[in-house]
């Protein structure tokens, strides 16, 4: 218990009363205070929000390399891994870069001395590659020369110009046709 | 070379434990004494497993009373170096966390010091957290909205101020409280200062803080 409950006595055990460490009878005493004080029960709010607050802050986690730039500086310190001990992630690290490389080493020489990698299963053989070359551009067309098959082949609307270019081929002399037919007939 | 020495102290525990062949999942079995015990043992994991179970405990607090993380991530790994060199001479009745966060704790304060000494060092630092600032939204976290992602930014920012404000003695308690959620005999014992100091401190750090961080709050 308290003797003298008031303001300053609730400020200086604020901290063990957030904390619940206060004995049974403090804590009565601060919660009474609590109800009666508007002034203190705003700090302790405050204290609270504040609280929750800075205990919600995301963590930080170490950097990937962290381990590794531990066991350079424990070796640059003359902290080397002992002869015979087991080997732990930290001398772990530089023992599986050794056997990844030997197993690199091992596969080169193979493919080496036997030239390949062994047979292609033939489920796992890739597609033939179709090389293609870009379409030449086609000529400019003649419209004087009305059977040339590119003109016939270029049409995409599905029927043949052809005819239309005879006729454009042919309008001269039907144009003279029809004058000549005009100037007769007058 | 201190692997021999080491090898001299081998209490009972780790030789049960070196006697099964001490595999990892065993050593996350083991309290700290006891992984303590294997790595004064000669088995480097034992090592190890120390440095998996306090390296984020104490990047984070480092961190947070420097303000600086590629700093923090230097004395952590200092941390583990002075651990390293210097187990052997561990009271192993005392608990490994308190001293390792001791050894954390002394190199964070010279950090501090230093700074204040030397301008140049502390605008570094500030330029970096400027710089790490900078970095595009999407970095922080995919998931969320844009403006939650500005808000969450905003505050974290706010509350980091906020606790750069502290000064530095009342810090060091307020994270180690807050934080590592340490008692305040450990505490005490981490800034080696009485136990009476601790609770002032806190309690004075917490109302700064409040008194701080409250009007953005509103």
């Amino acid at each position: 218990m308290f003797p003298n409950m008031n303001c300053c006595t609730f400020r200086e055990n604020h901290a063990a009363y957030v904390d619940d460490a206060l004995a049974e009878g403090e804590r009565a005493d601060m919660h009474a205070h609590l109800a009666e004080c508007s002034e203190c029960a705003a700090h302790d709010t405050s204290v609270r929000r504040a609280l929750l607050l800075f205990r919600n802050m995301p963590t930080i986690q170490p950097s990937p390399d962290f381990s590794a730039k531990l066991n350079e500086r424990l070796r640059a310190a003359g902290y080397g891994h002992g002869k015979g001990q087991p080997s732990s992630r930290l001398g772990g690290i530089s023992g599986v870069a050794s056997a990844a490389a030997g197993f690199v080493a091992a596969g080169y020489l193979a493919v080496a001395v036997f030239g390949t990698l062994g047979p292609v299963r033939a489920d796992l053989a890739l597609a033939p590659v179709v090389a293609t070359a870009i379409e030449p551009a086609p000529p400019p067309i003649n419209i004087y020369a009305p059977q040339s098959p590119e003109i016939v082949a270029s049409v995409s609307a599905g029927l043949p110009v052809w005819p239309a270019a005879m006729l454009a081929a042919q309008a001269p002399l039907h144009f003279t046709a029809a004058s000549l037919n005009a100037q007769t007939s007058r | 070379m201190a692997g021999a020495a080491l090898r001299r102290e081998v209490p009972q525990e780790v030789s049960r434990a070196r006697g099964a062949e001490t595999t990892r999942e065993q050593l996350h079995t083991l309290d700290d004494a006891a992984v303590v015990g294997v790595f004064l043992g000669g088995d480097e994991r034992g090592f190890q497993e120390l440095v998996e179970r306090y390296e984020t405990r104490l990047l984070n607090f480092v961190y947070r009373t420097i303000g600086d993380r590629e700093k923090a991530e230097d004395l952590v790994q200092e941390v583990f170096i002075r651990v390293y060199r210097h187990l052997h001479r561990f009271d192993r009745s005392k608990k490994f966390s308190t001293w390792a966060y001791t050894i954390a704790s002394n190199l964070a304060k010279n950090e501090l010091r230093n700074r204040s000494r030397n301008p140049l060092v502390l605008f570094q630092a500030i330029k970096r957290n400027w710089e790490d600032e900078d970095r595009p939204l999407q970095f922080e976290d995919p998931g969320s909205r844009p403006d939650d992602l500005y808000r969450k930014r905003h505050l974290r920012a706010l509350v980091e101020q906020s606790v750069a404000q502290l000064p530095e003695h009342h810090r060091q308690v307020f994270v180690l409280r807050e934080l590592e959620g340490k008692s305040y005999e450990e505490i005490a014992e981490i800034t080696e200062c009485n136990l009476g100091t601790v609770k002032s401190r806190l309690n004075r750090a917490r109302t700064s803080f409040a008194d701080i961080i409250a009007p953005a709050l509103r």
